[in-house]
């Protein structure tokens, strides 16, 4: 009777309840069940490796912290996606604006000493072991999803490498579901261009 | 189907997520059309070098580290619950105590819930959801309301909740969720948040919109329903131009009503307005917040009457 029950959802709320009394057992079985999907969409989404280490690590510390605010109708998958994706729009926004003070010399040295900014320095050319780790292939990738607008890099990053249904991307992005296709559909269109142009390069151009 | 609408389809299509009926209406116009297969060649090209790029392997470093994480960044959790009100006298005892607590939380051991109100009075039939075990049961004068728990009040039901000094009565057909010790999450009805005009024991009340009022004094919170009219789509090119009918949704609006001290609304959307004594302040929707004079000067009346 009571076992029939047991559906994904109640077993989401008992970890979660068991998250939430401090059970590292339980810790261990969410960050194992989300540690591939959510390490991979941050890495592509953000672009670097050593970072995507840093924000995965952040996301569960953040999970841990916030859980009292996580509303049973959200699924819990979902709802830790939404907080790697917040902390790696502030991680993107903050390389931005390090990198505009970079070029504006004069206020660097001041305010240049915020959290990020030696991963700024060492990003403005890819790290050592970053580089070491790549491919050929991985770098026109990491480079072509570089030239997305963030939302649709999000979106396109969310269903290619963490496997989300469009409903869920949806949810985290918080956009309908039309939406969150026609970002992706854009995504695929702007990434094609941006890459064609490299394949005029290496081979003879696209027939047509 | 022209070039131009195949075309539309291709990135869908190299993405697979097309529909039957369309692929095999795309599939047949690619066989025929030099330029268009050129086209979806592109994009499968595009999409199967994502696909191919290696992907970040599961690691047990990674998975330690974190969970590591996790588990200080608890122990911190449960230090800040209890050093939260230090009054002087009892500050080396929180303080000790909030860190035996840390050591117990790393060493994973149970005892980290902690209390935040006491049932100081009942009428009528009330229920507790206790976090620990998340089995509901009826509520009784003397216990206590630990962090997690969950209050729902039935009809004629009213709850009085002490914490400190801060008091918290419950009306019926109400829902509260305790999130922290001075933190109530409201999901339904109406209640009395009664706490010192000054010092720092504000209690802070959110919705599930994540607006957030802090309030001092004696301050009554509303859980208002609020049909609101919905426009519907825009009238189409072609079509006889007849307005839709708007949907009405039901919606809550969180509504604190001030007899004395003040609160503080915090918008989802971080504007931040105070009402003071004789005023009350509610949220729009999308979590803008809105003061104006109470119209019916009379607050919590329904306390006294029981």
């Amino acid at each position: 009777m009571a076992g029939d029950e047991d559906k994904p959802m109640n077993l989401e709320d008992d970890l979660l309840r068991k998250c939430a009394r401090g059970d590292s057992a339980a810790y261990r079985e969410l960050v194992e069940r989300l540690e591939k999907p959510l390490v991979n969409f941050i890495l592509r989404f953000v672009g670097e490796r050593h970072v995507a280490e840093d924000l995965f690590q952040e996301t569960f510390v953040r999970v841990v912290k916030t859980l009292g605010t996580f509303r049973p109708e959200a699924s819990l998958s979902t709802w830790i996606f939404t907080i790697a994706r917040n902390l790696s729009l502030d991680w993107l926004k903050a390389k931005r604006r390090h990198r505009e003070m970079a070029l504006d010399a004069a206020t660097s040295e001041e305010k240049g000493r915020v959290i990020y900014f030696k991963d700024v320095m060492r990003s403005s050319s890819a790290s050592p072991d970053d580089r070491a780790e790549s491919t050929e292939e991985e770098r026109r990738v990491t480079a072509a999803l570089a030239q997305l607008s963030p939302i649709k890099r999000e979106a396109l990053v969310l269903r290619v490498y963490a496997g989300l249904q469009y409903s869920e991307i949806a949810r985290v992005q918080g956009a309908p579901v039309g939406t969150v296709k026609f970002r992706i559909h854009e995504a695929v269109r702007d990434l094609t261009k941006v890459m064609g142009v490299e394949d005029d390069r290496n081979s003879t151009a696209l027939g047509g | 189907m022209t070039c131009t609408d195949v075309r539309k389809l291709l990135p869908d299509r190299a993405m697979g997520d097309l529909d039957a009926e369309p692929a095999a209406e795309v599939a047949a116009h690619l066989k025929e059309c030099d330029a268009c297969r050129s086209e979806d060649g592109a994009f499968g090209r595009t999409v199967g070098l994502l696909r191919a790029a290696p992907a970040v392997v599961p690691s047990t470093e990674r998975r330690a580290a974190a969970v590591a994480a996790m588990a200080r960044a608890h122990a911190d959790q449960s230090e800040k619950l209890l050093t939260r009100r230090p009054r002087l006298p009892w500050l080396a005892v929180a303080t000790a105590a909030a860190f035996l607590l840390a050591v117990l939380g790393a060493l994973n051991l149970r005892g980290s819930s902690s209390t935040a109100f006491t049932v100081a009075g009942v009428t009528g039939r009330a229920e507790l959801r206790d976090l620990e075990t998340g089995l509901w049961r009826p509520v009784a004068v003397g216990q206590q309301v630990a962090v997690g728990d969950r209050l729902v009040t039935q009809r004629d039901c009213k709850i009085r909740l002490v914490g400190g000094a801060t008091e918290l009565l419950l009306d019926q057909d109400s829902s509260v969720e305790i999130g922290a010790v001075r933190r109530v999450a409201f999901d339904r009805g109406r209640m009395m948040a009664v706490s010192p005009e000054s010092g720092a024991e504000s209690l802070e009340i959110t919705d599930h919109e994540n607006n957030i009022v802090r309030v001092r004094g004696r301050v009554e919170l509303t859980l208002r329903e609020v049909p609101y009219k919905v426009a519907g789509s825009k009238e189409q090119k072609g079509a006889p131009a007849v307005l839709p009918e708007p949907k009405v949704e039901i919606r809550r609006s969180l509504v604190a009503r001030v007899q004395s001290g003040e609160a503080a609304l915090g918008g989802a959307r971080e504007q931040r307005l105070y009402a003071g004594p004789g005023e009350e302040g509610k949220f729009h929707p999308g979590g803008k917040p809105e003061t104006a004079a109470l119209q019916d000067p009379k607050v919590g009346t329904w306390v006294e009457d029981r």
